[in-house]
């Protein structure tokens, strides 16, 4: 009890060096914990891109392929699915709902997804959330268009903007659907999904824009205006993927396998969480990286932390010497510089949750709102526990260092009070 | 009268071959007040630090209370000193980050057998600390809880004498506890701890290069330039 008593106030009359200390660690606690919290929040968030879809199903390629284009929007598809394998798959005895996806056009680098209204309806991200109105609501008319968030912002469209879609993913003008202007009727709230880059228009929309073309070339002398388009016919003949919900996901199997071998087209379908799983782990070199460049901040503080007990110890050597003419044993002048390093992680790992979750507190909102990323202010992890123990075991054994230094001195020092 | 220290043809010498202190034979007897002067520079602290067990003699032995330090482990030697010898040396004995009274009880935290005596004493080693500081001439109670480093060096080394003096330990060392004083304080210091040490029943062993205060001593050795080198007692 004595030592812990000593440790305590010999380290409150050093306040300056307290304070220093202090920094040293929690500040590289701070870090730790931000960051795995931070990776830990992303993985969530990425893993909940999509959530509630059974299956997505597109024409016969790879599974992250797949994923890709359908979800990240990232890539091409390889190959259309028709609208007749569609309307056959979707119209199964288990299936719930159905999302057509459309995709080929874009708006000054973002993608234009075709789509059904069903997608405002059935489309979920995170721990099943909707898709909400930040103003406006969905497509009616066939030239009307819903923007997410991210669009919105960056091209500073409103309700009633006029939108002109690009053939394919340029930005050639010579390729824009310029007789055929779409009107934003709704803005999407942040997803922090990759909705939150997209137009959404739907179906018969994208087919209008394409009466008048072939193969990814305006015919030449062959113009549909936009009247004539709003009294055409309007079928969709392809889709490029389509998102199933089931009534009951044991059959999920059996339906993809159903799907996989669908004699008429050759098709693949994917479930959604376990190729999200994939793609994440091909970013796990960058998750080590992260790791390893928190593991060093974390080391450097307890470097600094060593430096800081170090260079003290030779100005506490006559406290020692007096430690040690009232009856203290070496073995105590050990502990004590071992507590004290103990005290300090200890004290300094509270003081960075501290700092932890004041910044998770104030800065949540700003990440939601910028990045879509949710961070909440949940409790740690039970990786995030055993990370603060081994600081707290590695702020101990730093102690052992100067401890020792400090032990060796006292044998040497013994009663005589030097310096 | 018993012997408290004994020591038998002691040589120390730091590298083996010069010898810096001998002593043929030295005994301290039970309450005895004894002044040790010499030179600086002539081994006085070495001398301190043999009879405390710090230092090991190259040569004969020391025995305290009976118990032959050779005999002892560097551990048992640590808790011996502790439970049986107070130290006082020049200035600077108190910790800065303790009150008067926290400093003074802190051998009886590190030694069991000086808190039972203090105990038994006084009731609370606060209390011990309390009267011995009045014995001591510390009477103003406000000193008590304030920091140490606000005490002038005449009150920081009635404090240290206080310390060494609770628990009732049968040695005291004081390594010049009066150097920094001046005149004045210094002769009521030393006469405050002698009547202390003598109450308490506690053998001085006090060191000084300055002769005029050997008179308050029951004796007086000299520590004398040696023909084989070094000094002796």
């Amino acid at each position: 009890m004595i030592l812990l008593r000593l440790t305590w106030r010999s380290l409150c009359n050093r306040k300056l060096t307290l304070l220093m200390m202090l920094m040293s660690i929690s500040v590289s606690v701070l870090l730790l914990l931000g960051v795995d919290k931070i990776r830990q929040q992303a993985k969530d968030g990425f893993s909940s891109t999509v959530s509630s879809t059974d299956l997505i199903v597109g024409a016969r390629s790879g599974q992250i392929n797949l994923l890709l284009y359908s979800v990240f929007h990232i890539g091409n598809a390889t190959n259309n699915i028709s609208w007749s394998s569609y309307k056959a798959i979707s119209g199964h005895k288990n299936v719930r709902w159905s999302i057509p996806l459309s995709l080929g056009d874009s708006h000054r680098g973002f993608r234009v997804l075709g789509t059904s209204a069903d997608y405002f309806d059935y489309y979920q991200y995170g721990k099943k959330k909707a898709l909400a109105f930040s103003e406006g609501n969905a497509f009616n008319g066939l030239f009307d268009v819903v923007i997410g968030s991210e669009v919105a912002k960056k091209l500073g469209y409103k309700l009633g903007s006029s939108v002109i879609v690009t053939h394919g993913m340029g930005n050639a003008s010579l390729m824009n659907h310029e007789d055929k202007p779409f009107k934003v009727v709704g803005v999407l709230a942040t997803t922090g999904t990759p909705v939150d880059n997209t137009l959404l228009v739907s179906l018969e929309a994208i087919e209008a824009i394409h009466l008048d073309w072939k193969a990814g070339i305006k015919l030449p002398g062959v113009s549909v205006s936009a009247e004539e388009a709003l009294n055409s016919k309007l079928q969709p003949k392809q889709i490029t993927a389509f998102m199933l919900g089931l009534h009951s996901r044991i059959s999920t199997f059996q339906l993809q396998r159903s799907i996989n071998r669908y004699s008429k087209e050759p098709l693949m379908a994917i479930l959604p969480g376990l190729a999200l799983q994939e793609l994440w782990g091909m970013f796990s070199l960058f998750e080590k990286t992260l790791a390893a460049i928190t593991g060093l901040v974390v080391f450097s503080g307890l470097v600094g932390l060593l430096t800081l007990l170090l260079s003290g110890l030779n100005e506490r050597r006559r406290e020692m010497a007096i430690l040690r003419s009232v009856g203290a044993r070496p073995i105590h002048i050990l502990a004590l510089l071992m507590l004290e390093s103990l005290f300090v992680t200890l004290i300094s790992i509270l003081l960075g949750l501290v700092m932890l979750y004041l910044s998770i507190w104030l800065g949540a909102p700003i990440l939601q709102q910028e990045l879509g990323l949710h961070i909440g202010l949940e409790g740690l992890s039970l990786w995030q526990w055993q990370l603060i123990g081994m600081v707290t075991v590695a702020g101990f054994l730093v102690g052992l260092i100067p401890g020792y230094r400090a032990y060796k001195y006292s044998l040497a020092d013994g009663m005589s009070i030097r310096l | 009268m018993k012997a408290v220290v004994k020591i038998d043809r002691l040589v120390f010498s730091w590298d083996g071959q010069l010898p810096c202190i001998q002593i043929p034979a030295f005994e301290l007897s039970n309450a005895e007040a004894l002044f040790i002067k010499g030179p600086s520079g002539s081994g006085k602290s070495t001398f301190l630090n043999l009879l405390g067990g710090v230092l090991m003699p190259s040569n004969g032995d020391v025995t305290v209370l009976g118990h032959r330090y050779d005999d002892l482990s560097s551990s048992a030697l640590d808790r011996f000193r502790a439970d049986h010898i107070g130290f006082i040396f020049q200035q600077f004995n108190l910790l800065p980050y303790l009150s008067v009274i926290e400093n003074i009880c802190l051998t009886c935290r590190f030694s069991a057998r000086r808190r039972q005596r203090a105990l038994a004493q006084f009731t609370t080693l606060e209390l011990g600390a309390v009267d011995l500081l009045e014995r001591l001439g510390l009477t103003d109670k406000t000193l008590y809880k304030r920091s140490v480093m606000e005490l002038s060096v005449g009150q920081q080394q009635r404090v240290s004498a206080a310390r060494a003096l609770l628990g009732a330990p049968e040695i005291i060392i004081a390594d010049e506890p009066t150097s920094a004083l001046d005149p004045k304080s210094r002769e009521q210091f030393l006469d405050l701890l002698l009547s202390q040490c003598n109450e308490m029943g506690s053998a001085l062993i006090f060191v000084s290069h300055d002769s005029s205060l050997q008179h308050h001593f029951h004796r007086v050795l000299e520590l004398s330039s040696h023909k084989d080198g070094g000094f002796s007692l």
